[in-house]
């Protein structure tokens, strides 16, 4: 079999031509890639059992990997060197996973266009915060990324790029060794283009106590709950896509009836609008003050609004989160998933990097959730369906949900070469 | 006497303008206005569901 140091200058030489237009890394040095690959190569040698062996890895670059700065986006942290592996990172070295380097990040991973480019269309956002991880794995530069969810972080620029996205729930892996944002939000996520690989991921990552995946046997067919408010926040033609795939299940089976969230989604994004700015605020209020202009525009404006918010407003919004979080636990039980788009629209320019507003009721309410592509608008852009799992620590139910999904409509996007192309034709 | 909704919204927009100006001066009150007006909006939003009916929350819409 041929050794991952003997494999990896012809996968690094594809990633730094491609990269030049795509711009998804940050951070990506031959010389360490292939120091990991050799060490890899000996434990494999040796007999080590490996359960991850070869698999290539982005990292966000919010999150620390011991030997390369974790910059955030943000100028005075370019030489930030962390003293150790973020705890994800060092699982998946145990695992024998190889970190390839750091992908691009939104400033904070908020909400300021990066330099990615989406790989299905150069001239469209791969959308943020996790811009970087979402094109790196639809290019094909690695199998799998890490990536980081406040908002809608993960799941969106999944969706845009057509891979699979998934936020488990909070709390599901230790955040220690990540640049934080909003802590009571903040989750790890997993990029990557089979649900299978994510639920890989999953099991290495995952707290001891939760249940693992296993060999990801599928769940089906699902019962699937319809969130028409959901729905109604997305363009026509993506709900009509969703739709269609949605009738595709039923098809195969799946029990598909429709449900209502405890409360509206405008008032649920209101809520998480008040949390995510009050505790952004706390993260960076001393930061603000001595840095103010390295900040992005967006950024700052969310730091500076959200250290003006009265308290009460804050622990309201926890309030209303609360009871909302403990009513949906009954309204939804007898679900495997609550069914919505996974984005608003298909990926827009480069001067915005899309709304978060459909994929932050997941992350609002701590509960697991996953984009998986079901095909392409008629401009050859990736359309995606999230699927909410219905219980914080569904994670495993969830991802098996999903490959019965994916198993059902068969879509599994292959890599994109056209926006390269596109661009080229000008 | 209580404040209209149109009154109440105005009233904590003018709030968070306030408060902006105060720590960071006019100028960022100014440049941070889409900002202000999606926070107040929310403010605004969570102001008017009653917290304490919210332990018998029902859901509010109807497919």
């Amino acid at each position: 079999m041929e050794k991952l140091a003997e494999r990896l200058p012809a996968t690094l030489k594809e990633i730094h031509a491609t990269d030049k237009e795509i711009e998804a890394w940050v951070a990506l040095d031959d010389d360490f890639v292939l120091q990991q690959a050799a060490l890899i190569d000996e434990r494999l040698e040796s007999g080590e059992a490996l359960p991850l062996a070869g698999v290539t890895v982005g990292v966000k670059d919010i999150i620390d990997v011991n030997g390369i700065p974790t910059g955030a986006g943000f100028a005075p942290f370019a030489e930030r060197m962390p003293a150790r592996d973020a705890h994800a990172v060092s699982l998946l070295r145990r695992a024998g996973a190889l970190i390839l380097g750091k992908t691009v990040t939104t400033q904070f991973a908020v909400s300021d266009p990066s330099k990615t480019k989406n790989p299905w269309d150069l001239e469209r956002t791969p959308g943020g915060s996790s811009a970087g991880s979402a094109a790196a794995v639809s290019a094909h530069h690695a199998d799998i990324a890490l990536g980081t969810q406040t908002g809608g972080s993960v799941l969106r620029p999944s969706a845009y790029c057509g891979i699979i996205g998934f936020k488990p729930g909070f709390g599901w892996t230790s955040t220690d060794g990540i640049i934080p944002y909003a802590t009571s939000l903040d989750t790890l996520g997993i990029h990557a283009r089979t649900v299978a690989e994510a639920a890989r991921i999953y099991d290495v990552l995952a707290r001891p106590e939760l249940p693992r995946v296993g060999d990801c046997t599928p769940i089906g067919p699902p019962r699937l709950a319809v969130w028409a408010d959901g729905l109604a926040h997305s363009t026509e033609m993506m709900r009509a896509a969703v739709i269609d795939a949605i009738e595709a299940l039923a098809n195969e089976s799946a029990v598909i009836q429709h449900t209502v969230a405890p409360l509206s989604f405008d008032n649920l994004i209101a809520a998480h609008t008040i949390i995510s700015r009050a505790e952004g605020a706390s993260t960076h209020s001393d930061m603000i003050f001595a840095h103010p202009d390295d900040y992005a525009p967006g950024a700052r404006s969310m730091v500076e609004t959200g250290m003006a918010l009265p308290a009460d407003v804050y622990v309201r919004a926890q309030q209303i989160r609360d009871h909302v979080r403990r009513e949906a636990l009954t309204l939804w039980s007898s679900f495997d998933a609550i069914a919505i788009p996974s984005s608003e629209s298909v990926a827009p320019d480069l001067s915005t990097t899309g709304n978060h507003g459909l994929q932050a009721i997941a992350t609002l309410l701590g509960l697991p959730s996953i984009t998986l592509p079901i095909g392409f608008n008629p401009e050859y852009l990736p359309l995606g369906i999230q699927l909410i799992g219905t219980h914080p620590q569904a994670d495993a139910h969830l991802l098996r949900v999903a490959r019965w999904v994916e198993d059902e409509l068969g879509v599994v996007l292959p890599r994109p070469p056209h926006g390269i192309q596109k661009k080229k034709k000008k | 006497m209580s404040l209209s909704s149109r009154e109440e919204s105005d009233s904590v927009r003018w709030q968070i303008v306030l408060r902006t100006t105060l720590l960071f001066g006019e100028e960022r009150a100014i440049a941070n206005r889409e900002e202000i007006e999606m926070v107040s909006s929310a403010i605004h939003r969570l102001k008017r569901l009653n917290v304490n009916a919210l332990i018998a929350l029902k859901p509010e819409t109807q497919p």
